[in-house]
């Protein structure tokens, strides 16, 4: 005879109950509590894709928290600057309107105050999965971290885990997070090696279980997968997954970015997206998922300029401009304004040097002719340059 | 010690840390939770982000002595309703013939979610394995089958994992039994 969390557990799964099964669950439901608990489980379901989102971008929440708190701050200190601000006006207008009726004080009226730059400069940061952070910048080549199941050590820009044996049997996950402007590589417990492009998180157990390896991205990195027969290695992004055994390949999944790609440089890949279509890659393809149309597309492309990011340089021919901008403000932390709509889809076909400053980057793109790039602040403004006029 | 005590424990030492544990080991948990009253994912890390926040900015850990888990669990359960007070009073604007939610409709509505808050505090006290095989079943939805191949099991030891989850869970239910509830009363 099975026990109410059997007859239950079958009942929502969906499996047949037989008649006395069905009125032992009828009468136990009857305790509106337990109709309540059964009605909770069934609708769980509902967050699945929630949960997905979340795994994939580990650190968000904890980002906008922190914003939201500095933008409460902010705000009570911005109350108590312009009360501050309207009795020195107030004061400053008596005084005025005793003085020189007709000076008026403009200065203090056009918001000088309201300016503040508080942006603080997050470097790389790795979170350990007791949730405590460590700014990767501070470590030299040094240990970062030391459990009795794995080590970390910092070496010159990549962290490797070294994991002793599988004992634990829950996994632990690390959060490495790398901001715009910077990169960087990781060697994992089972020797794969990833390189984590800027503006990126990837989230990752300490020391693979024994059946799988599962990692979670937001944004772009390289993986070189190290050869297993046994367990497979899939990365998840919030729309994509691609599963593998032992290859190259290039994965781009930022959150602000309509396009998700994978791309493969060697061996075999396979790439599901949300579980309504699979591709089955060979070296030089890719696969883009549209966001925005829920579509996929198989493609032949150049692997070099998908994946050079990851030896510090960018190479394109006959990439579209809005693309080539997507990738490059990645890196410097640029927005961009077309000013006119059609310079989009202008080619380019080039070689850069990631390294550089991009003021040297925008010269050379103003050289091509065709577009004419400007500055402002951070924003990029481009428009196209009649030859003639 | 339980983890929310250790993570209050800490907010008297190193309160940074503590807050990033917290976030950690509750945020996902309250998410979903406050999805499952609200309906709509946006709302619902908004919620739980403006908890998180008046929690730091009021510190209310300092205050506070046990239950940490408890007290997020309340703040995000308020917070929801709330919010879809607020929405629905936006709504009765268009139909005026609902000028306020059913008082018993809305009493049953939090008992519901009442029970919902204890099932994700306590998927939480699981042990790791029965805890990852609940979550692929119930929020995941994949089948025994999936489970059992994804995790090199048996379909049996699935089940028999799955329904000891559910009989912890059902029991701590049972322990916060209202007594106002035995007063439904047969209908047959």
């Amino acid at each position: 005879m099975k026990n109410i969390e059997e007859i239950l557990l079958d009942h929502v799964v969906g499996e047949k109950l037989s008649e006395e099964e069905q009125r032992l669950l009828d009468e136990w439901m009857r305790v509106e509590r337990n109709a309540h608990f059964v009605k909770v489980l069934r609708k769980m379901s509902q967050g699945r894709e929630l949960r997905n989102a979340l795994l994939c971008r580990p650190e968000e929440g904890m980002r906008i928290i922190r914003e939201k708190i500095r933008r409460r701050r902010r705000r009570t200190r911005l109350r108590f600057f312009y009360a501050a601000a309207s009795c020195v006006l107030w004061l400053a207008g008596c005084f005025l309107f005793w003085n020189v009726r007709e000076e008026r004080p403009a200065t203090m009226a056009d918001g000088g105050f309201w300016i503040w730059t508080e942006e603080e400069n997050v470097g790389v940061q790795l979170r350990l999965g007791n949730g405590d952070v460590l700014d990767l910048d501070d470590y030299g080549d040094e240990m970062v971290a030391v459990d009795s199941f794995y080590h970390v050590r910092n070496e010159n820009n990549t962290l490797v885990y070294s994991d002793e044996e599988q004992k634990k049997d829950s996994v632990e996950f690390n959060t490495l997070t790398v901001p715009v402007g910077a990169e960087y590589r990781l060697v994992l417990a089972d020797g794969t090696r990833v390189y984590l492009n800027a503006g990126s998180e990837l989230r990752f157990p300490v020391s693979f279980p024994a059946d799988s390896r599962e990692v979670y991205l937001t944004g772009e990195a390289y993986f070189e997968v190290a050869k297993d027969s046994e367990r497979t290695f899939k990365v998840h992004t919030e729309v994509m997954t691609t599963i593998v055994l032992g290859t190259s390949f290039g994965v781009r999944a930022y959150p602000d970015q309509e396009l998700v790609m994978a791309t493969l440089a060697e061996g075999r890949l396979k790439v599901d997206c949300g579980g309504q279509m699979e591709y089955d890659l060979s070296p030089g393809k890719q696969v883009r998922f549209d966001k925005r149309t829920n579509e996929g597309q198989l493609l032949e492309v150049d692997v070099e300029q998908y994946v050079s990011w990851k030896d510090g340089y960018y190479c394109f021919d006959g990439m579209a401009l809005e693309e080539v901008m997507e990738m490059l403000s990645v890196w410097y932390g640029f927005e961009v304004e077309y000013v006119d709509a059609e310079v989009r889809r202008y080619l380019l076909t080039g070689r850069l040097k990631r390294y550089e400053d991009y003021g040297y980057l925008l010269r050379k793109f103003n050289e091509t002719g065709g577009i004419r790039l400007e500055l402002e602040g951070n924003m990029v403004r481009i428009e196209k340059e009649d030859g003639d006029s | 010690m339980s983890k929310a005590d250790a993570i209050l424990k800490l907010f008297q030492t190193d309160e940074e840390r503590a807050f990033n544990q917290l976030y950690v080991a509750y945020y996902e948990p309250l998410v979903l939770f406050a999805h499952q009253i609200i309906g709509e994912s946006a709302a619902a890390e908004d919620v739980v982000q403006d908890c998180f926040v008046d929690f730091w900015t009021s510190k209310r850990y300092k205050t506070l002595e046990a239950g940490l888990d408890k007290y997020m669990f309340q703040a995000v359960k308020y917070s929801s309703l709330n919010y879809l007070r607020g929405n629905q009073r936006k709504k009765a604007l268009y139909d005026r013939v609902v000028q306020e939610m059913d008082k018993e409709e809305e009493m049953k509505m939090e008992e519901e979610v009442d029970v919902m808050a204890e099932v994700y505090k306590t998927i939480d006290l699981l042990p790791e394995d029965r805890k990852r095989i609940f979550l692929m079943l119930f929020v995941e939805g994949r089948s025994y089958q999936e489970i059992a191949d994804a995790l090199q099991i048996s379909k049996n030891t699935v089940k028999t994992q799955l329904s000891r989850a559910l009989g912890f869970l059902r029991n701590l239910l049972k322990d916060k039994y209202i007594p106002f509830l035995l007063l439904i009363i047969d209908k047959k």
